[in-house]
């Protein structure tokens, strides 16, 4: 019920923001501020804990119905609404000195809505298209080009097959027999989570939305809706396990994993711009998330959320170190934000999992998995990780030659942007913090 | 209200053969046609085609929401055509263009008759061929697909219509250059889909919310459109 509330505050709190979207920073303060007790009452608050409403009472983590749909919320659902509404209130407040657009807390919001609406519909197939929705909103973010409309077309693409698979294993339970109906439905539900998720060969998408359109943006969607396609994909894991009990399903992980990783480690090794750079370290760590899922076992689950968790504060690192070098280059400043470039860099270490930043811990888990059975895929996979470093050392001589800026009295923005590469070495140093609880 | 439902029923009895020439000959106006107003004719002319082969799967109340939502779709379309082709037009004008025809010298040969006369029809852009090879191509698809994978559900000819929608619909999206024409392309791959998952799961909660996507797919693509033309 109180997810339900949840939902529905998210998405009027549009309205308001909408009419504060003049004054920027109060808009985003109250995004940020209702994103935030969102994200720390759905995790400390206790499910069976029940209160009144129009002279009702409700428990907490009641289910509730709306238009005969199911709203639930179990362990699952729980971490992943505080995993979004937390990255949700992170990214307001890097808006705040750093995102010029107006309308960023209101669409944010609305996307933060339909993505948690996602997370607690059954069955899944509402999720699928209440995703679609956040998908299409949070195009709206993006400044308009090729990287918009590819992300869209892949991503709606992507929408007939888990919708098709609902119909196919409706029918799979009237007539058992029919083992082709599994089959189809478990290369349906691939297809179209490999379209979302940007693995090789549906991949461009990716680089392409990141070098070209504003970093907080894509921050968003490579956090807040990336990681809702992952939650639900362990979500239809869970619903179906047969899906993982396929024989095919871990070589074909595997296989789809170490050839997404390794793409984006070959074509990181170029120079295409730091957005690029931020797009194919994506796919490294994309590429290493679907090997981890292919393990099955709960480790290889336990890992999976780890490095989710790794992979977005590098991406919210990296992306806010680009919006500040943006904002320095629009305000017609000569030379690199300091600690944009520090930030910029620290995110991409952090996802190219270079040790002791916060992603190192992760792969590190991930490489001791694979290492007694697949040594070969862990030297690969080292290898791939190696290529956003080496574009970041291609990068760096050019971004330096942009001149030394003039020294200057430490802003707010600073201070994010050193709390945030702090944090990237600091959660690598001791993890405790942040996974292996 | 009750009038217009049982136009559509009577329609929906004449439907089958008629509707999916008409359908092919409103995808090839989107497919191989260029300009803007010709492709939203085209995608007006599909919408009201896909509702009446809805009629022969789900309720006409349900069909007369999906033709609403088809027609706020081709109005958004065309509002967002025309604006950007506005933009386009005047980032031209200080461009240098020579679209008169006339010569380096600015000393033009005064036009035939005939020449006159050719112009008053639309020119057709230089890929076309290519497009009709494509549209070809997906017509043959579409036909082999429904042929060798008849769809679940669905009467023979509407499974057509869906393969067709579907595969023009995957070739306008692959083939565009700019977002406008990648929304087209979406709209209808989307226009096939809604056909056959109607017949699947007829609920009014599903059919509503693929309306709502169709129609949030039209505003970022018109977004998208109007922020690259701007």
């Amino acid at each position: 019920m109180l997810t339900l509330i949840g939902v529905g505050l998210l998405l009027l709190m549009m309205i308001p923001t909408y009419f504060l979207r003049h004054r920027r920073g109060v808009a985003l303060l109250l995004a940020a501020a209702v994103s935030a007790a969102l994200g720390f009452g759905i995790a400390l608050i206790p499910m069976e804990r029940t209160f009144v409403l129009w002279g009702r009472e409700f428990a907490v983590g009641e289910a509730a119905t709306v238009f005969g749909r199911s709203i639930v919320l179990d362990s699952l659902s729980q971490t992943a609404l505080t995993f979004l509404f937390l990255i949700g209130a992170a990214l307001f407040l890097l808006a705040w000195p750093l995102e010029s657009g107006e309308l960023y807390a209101p669409i944010g919001l609305g996307v933060l809505g339909l993505l948690a609406a996602a997370l607690i519909v059954r069955p899944l197939v509402y999720a699928m298209l209440l995703l679609e929705l956040a998908v299409a909103l949070s195009v709206l973010l993006l400044r308009g080009g090729v990287g918009g409309a590819r992300y869209l077309t892949f991503c709606v693409l992507a929408l007939p097959g888990p919708l098709v698979a609902h119909w196919l294993l409706d029918m799979y339970a009237l007539t058992p027999d029919q083992a082709g109906l599994l089959n189809t439905a478990s290369l349906l539900i691939g297809l179209s989570f490999a379209l979302m998720l940007g693995l090789v060969p549906f991949h461009p998408w990716v680089p392409t939305l990141a070098r070209r359109e504003s970093p907080l943006a894509v921050a968003l969607i490579f956090s807040a809706v990336g990681g809702t396609v992952w939650f639900l994909l362990l979500d239809y894991l869970r619903t179906y396990p047969w899906l993982g009990q396929s024989p095919y399903w871990s070589s074909a992980l595997t296989v789809l994993g170490v050839g997404t990783a390794v793409a984006g480690g070959l074509l990181g090794t170029t120079r295409r711009g730091w957005g690029a750079l931020l797009g194919y370290a994506v796919m490294v760590d994309t590429g290493m998330l679907v090997l981890a899922l292919g393990r099955g076992e709960a480790v290889g689950l336990e890992l999976e959320r780890a490095m989710m968790l790794t992979r977005t504060w590098g991406v919210l690192t990296m992306a806010a170190g680009l919006a500040a070098v943006g904002v320095r280059q629009e305000s017609a400043e000569t030379g690199w934000s300091p600690w944009g470039a520090v930030a910029a860099a620290a995110g991409l270490l952090s996802l190219a999992g270079f040790p002791p930043t916060v992603g190192f811990v992760s792969r590190w888990g991930l490489y001791r998995l694979l290492f007694r059975e697949q040594s070969l895929t862990v030297v690969a996979l080292l290898l791939a990780s190696v290529g956003p470093v080496v574009g970041l050392l291609r990068m760096l001589p050019a971004a330096l030659k942009s001149g030394i800026p003039a020294r200057r009295a430490l802003t707010l923005t600073d201070l994010w942007l050193a709390l945030a590469s702090l944090g990237a070495v600091g959660l690598g140093l001791f993890p405790q913090f942040l996974i292996y609880r | 209200m009750g009038t217009f439902l049982e136009w559509v029923e009577r329609i929906s009895a004449l439907a089958a053969p008629p509707a999916v020439g008409g359908l092919i000959i409103a995808l090839g106006l989107v497919l191989v046609a260029r300009r803007w107003p010709f492709q939203v004719v085209g995608m007006a002319v599909m919408y009201f085609i896909v509702g009446v082969l809805h009629t022969q799967i789900i309720r006409p109340e349900v069909v007369l929401v999906k033709l609403l939502i088809g027609a706020v779709v081709c109005l958004a379309l065309g509002a967002t055509g025309q604006s950007a082709a506005g933009l386009a037009t005047g980032g031209d004008k200080g461009g240098g263009g020579n679209e008169g025809g006339e010569g380096e010298t600015g000393e033009a040969a005064p036009p035939s008759r005939w020449r006159n006369f050719l112009r008053r029809f639309p020119r057709w852009s230089d890929d076309a061929p290519l497009r009709a090879l494509a549209l070809g191509a997906a017509l043959l698809a579409a036909y082999a697909g429904s042929l060798r994978f008849p769809l679940p559900q669905v009467p023979p000819l509407v499974g057509l219509a869906c393969y067709l929608l579907g595969m023009v619909g995957l070739f306008l999206a692959g083939m565009a250059e700019e977002p406008l024409g990648a929304g087209l392309g979406l709209l209808v791959f989307l226009n096939g889909f809604d056909l056959f998952f109607g017949a699947l799961e007829p609920s009014l909660v599903v059919a509503g919310l693929l309306g709502l996507v169709q129609f949030l797919i039209t505003l970022a693509v018109a977004y998208l459109a109007l922020a690259r033309a701007g």
